[in-house]
Order: structure tokens, then sequence, then C-alpha cells
């Protein structure tokens, strides 16, 4: 069995750029993403404030104070720009984990996926960080007392390794023992129903945690820093 | 006639090795088991003397053991990475 950390290359564009299999299962999550929020928003539009909500509506309202309420629980009020950054990546990642389950390979198992949502942590860590000034940013390393800096830098390059293995790790395997277990029952397909059970455990269980896990790690990373 | 070791043979012990290489990593898998456990099993009796703050408390256990879950989730990465990836096969230099 060949296993690949980065899907297998469908096109190669002028040698630098390389659109893997995982990237088109990507653009298909995004597509359908950007669908939903456009006509969940469309639905908001032009619509009388003292209006009750009624069909539809109530859903898109219960999702998003789902995700309001989880940002200002875990980061406090003051925080509440972040809503629309977690609210996206608890989507996508939601959706990409449960892609198991419709028969692709989920693009979270791919670890440049994770590596680049990891990043984009990473990134807003260091921002929160620097707000009070390079001597402030520069002083944190320091905590609580100066020889302990090298522990310090390293503990702050760790923590997005930690997210990307966390996530790419948990999806491999679930989709390496998904694989394995179809390939032992291709002899003998008619019994295909008995791995079924097993996706609720490696796709929706592992994949619905992972989300929280991820979101809430990097809401603890950034709140840390303020 | 002094006993060589062709390229096959060579490659067979590299593919061997890491085969118990990665066994041997996923031992790591019992630190983890037991950290987890722990901290489950003390949300359990938190969760009995406070139901009221079950919510907060699932939400703190579970990210509890996402932190201590990575050990595991390195050596998996590492087991994984001796059997399918191989990345030892290059030093033989063949």
């Amino acid at each position: 069995m060949q296993v690949s950390i980065g899907g297998t290359v469908l096109y190669r564009l002028f040698n630098i750029i390389t659109i893997t299999d995982m990237v088109v299962v990507t653009w298909g999550i995004m597509l359908f993403l950007s669908i939903l929020a456009y006509f969940g928003g469309r639905l908001f539009k032009n619509r009388p404030i003292d209006k009750p909500p009624e069909g539809i509506e109530n859903v898109v309202e219960a999702i998003y104070d789902l995700i309001s309420g989880f940002v200002v629980n875990s980061m406090g009020e003051h925080n509440k720009k972040y809503i629309s950054y977690f609210g996206t990546l608890a989507a996508f990642l939601l959706v990409a984990n449960l892609s198991g389950l419709v028969g692709f390979r989920p693009p979270t198992s791919d670890l440049h996926t994770t590596a680049a949502l990891a990043i984009l942590t990473f990134i807003l860590v260091q921002k929160t960080a620097f707000r009070g000034g390079l001597l402030s940013y520069l002083k944190g390393f320091a905590e609580p007392f100066f020889p302990l800096l090298p522990l310090n830098i390293i503990g702050e390059v760790a923590a997005p390794f930690s997210l990307t293995f966390r996530l790419f790790g948990n999806l491999l395997s679930g989709y390496l023992i998904m694989t394995i277990v179809y390939t032992a029952l291709v002899k003998i397909w008619p019994l295909f129903f008995l791995a079924q059970p097993l996706h609720f455990y490696f796709d929706v269980f592992a994949g619905v945690i992972q989300t929280l896990i991820f979101v809430s790690l990097s809401m603890a990373y950034i709140t840390n820093k303020e | 006639m002094p006993f060589e070791i062709g390229p096959l043979l060579a490659k067979a012990i590299v593919l061997c090795g890491s085969a118990i290489g990665g066994g041997i990593a996923l031992i790591a898998g019992i630190g983890p088991g037991i950290g987890e456990g722990y901290t489950a099993g003390k949300a359990c009796e938190a969760v009995a003397r406070q139901p009221e703050s079950e919510g907060m408390i699932v939400r703190t256990m579970l990210i509890g053991q996402a932190v201590s879950e990575t050990t595991g989730i390195y050596s998996l990465f590492f087991a994984l990475a001796l059997l399918f990836f191989n990345p030892l096969i290059g030093y033989l230099g063949l």
C-alpha cells in the first residue's frame, strides 16, 4: 500500500505549483462553504431588525450564536473580532474532516493543509504578542527569568508543529485504518457494511473532536499572549 | 569466499529495521493512554462533585487530553514515516 503525506499530483503548473487531488477537494469544500455563506447571508439582507426569525433563518442564527458564544466564552468579550476567523476555521475543518463520509480522502489528512492552518494561527499568536511593541515582545521570551530563553523559543516554535501533527496524525490514521479495512474486505465485498460503523468513530467522532480541539487550542494560544 | 551483502539484502535489512523501529515507536502510545485515562477519571470525579459545570469540565478535559496526546501523535507519525515513506533507504546510496 502506498501512502503519501500530500495526496497524488494531478497537474504541475510551471513546475513550481503542484495541484494534488487534496487541493481539488479543498476547492470543492471552499465552493460549498462559499455558496452556503452567500445564501445564508442573503437571508439577512434588507431584513427589518425587529422581525422575528422564521424557517431557515433560525438555523443560520443558531450556528452564528454557537460560534460567537464559543469565542466569547473562551476569549472574552473584547475579542469579538475573532468570531469571523474562528467561525470560518471551524466550518472548514468540520466539512473537511467529515468529507471522508462521502468517499474523499479528507484534505486535513494532508500535511500541507494542516501546516497552512497552523501557520495562520502562529501568525495570529505572534501578532497578538507583538501588540505591546518590540521591547515587550522580546521581554516575553525571557519570562519568568532570563535563563529560560531557549526553552521559551522552543516552546513558541513547537506550538504550530504540535497543532499540525495532531490534526494530521489523527485524520491520516483514521483514513489509513478505513483504507486497510476496505482493502481487507475487497474479496468479500458483500460484507462491506461491516466497515460502516467504523466511519462513525474515525470520521464523525474524531473529526468533530479534532475540529473542537484545533479551534480551542488556537484560541488558548492567542489569549495566553494577551 | 567472504560473505558479501548485496543490494537486495541491504534493502531488506533496512526495511526490516524500519518495520521493527515503527513497531517500537508505537510503544509511546502507553503514555498518552495512561495520561488521558487519568484525566478522564479526574473529570468524572469533578462532574460528580459539581454536575452544574459539566460543559466547562468536558471542554477543559478535551483540551488537556489533546495536549497530552501530542507525544502519541508524534510517535504515530514516526511509525508511519518508517513504514510507508522509508526515509532510511536513501542512506544506502544504491
